[in-house]
């Protein structure tokens, strides 16, 4: 959504940058600030899901169809899914309890929820970045190296 | 003596583990926070990191990002409280009324 003259096209390093972390697409772009911004948003969503619900809202074996959704962060929720599972399957060496808490009821519900919308909204990040309009620093030296000679040149030298 | 040593050992064995235990008790991303009943709370973050994302995608020039992002936040939670508000009314007004 950058506002330039440049028609959209597609952009598929941005969409894969996009994928592996939240804001990096944008990043590709040469839009720093609306790629801090996207990061934020969706790591603030993704994190301060397993702050309230703990990490065990990142599930993939036990909650298939919110991952589904979660996994649209990227790697992130991939890590998260591995440390909870190794989490569950280690015990407490004080209280024999497994590591990781189980998550239940609107704590697990919110949690998942918060963590869900981040997938989401880096899916819709990740589509804007696959189309969007041309704005690399390399596009941008390409173009002013390809100007004619005359039109190349500055007014005062000319 | 040797008793009083034992009972002084298990009661420090006893303060340590119930220590350990209550260390234990919340662990920052292990555990879940204990806002069950205080849970409609979230609905502040949840639309506030939404509204960020969101606008940070949806805008086309960044100018008065802040002013729409709180905007947005305002928005969501008005709203949300206003489903609320409608719900309840048909749940516990309306429907009696019809039955």
């Amino acid at each position: 959504m950058t506002a330039n003259r440049n028609p959209e096209s597609l952009q598929p390093p941005a969409a894969i940058l996009a994928c592996i972390l939240p804001g990096l697409g944008y990043l590709w772009f040469g839009d720093a600030l609306r790629a801090a911004y996207v990061f934020a948003g969706v790591m603030g969503l993704f994190i301060g899901g397993l702050f309230i619900g703990g990490i065990d809202v990142i599930d993939r074996r036990e909650d298939r169809w919110w991952f589904l959704l979660q996994a649209g962060v990227g790697p992130a929720a991939f890590v998260a899914d591995h440390f909870n599972q190794a989490g569950k399957s280690a015990l407490d060496p004080v209280t024999g309890d497994p590591l990781v808490s189980k998550s239940v009821g609107r704590v697990n519900e919110a949690g998942s929820l918060m963590a869900a919308l981040a997938g989401m909204l880096n899916a819709i990040a990740v589509i804007d970045c696959l189309w969007h309009a041309p704005t690399t620093p390399r596009r941008r030296r390409t173009r002013s190296t390809d100007m004619p000679p005359s039109s190349a040149s500055s007014p005062r030298a000319s | 003596m040797t008793h009083l040593a034992h009972i002084l050992t298990s009661a420090l064995d006893a303060s340590s583990l119930a220590a350990a235990a209550d260390a234990r008790a919340y662990t920052p991303f292990l555990d879940p926070l204990d806002l069950h009943d205080q849970w409609w709370f979230t609905l502040i973050p949840i639309a506030f990191f939404v509204s960020m994302a969101y606008k940070g995608v949806r805008m086309k020039t960044l100018e008065g990002y802040w002013r729409y992002t709180l905007l947005m936040t305002a928005q969501i939670i008005l709203g949300m409280i206003g489903i609320s508000v409608f719900l309840y009314v048909l749940v516990e007004v309306l429907v009696p009324v019809l039955e």
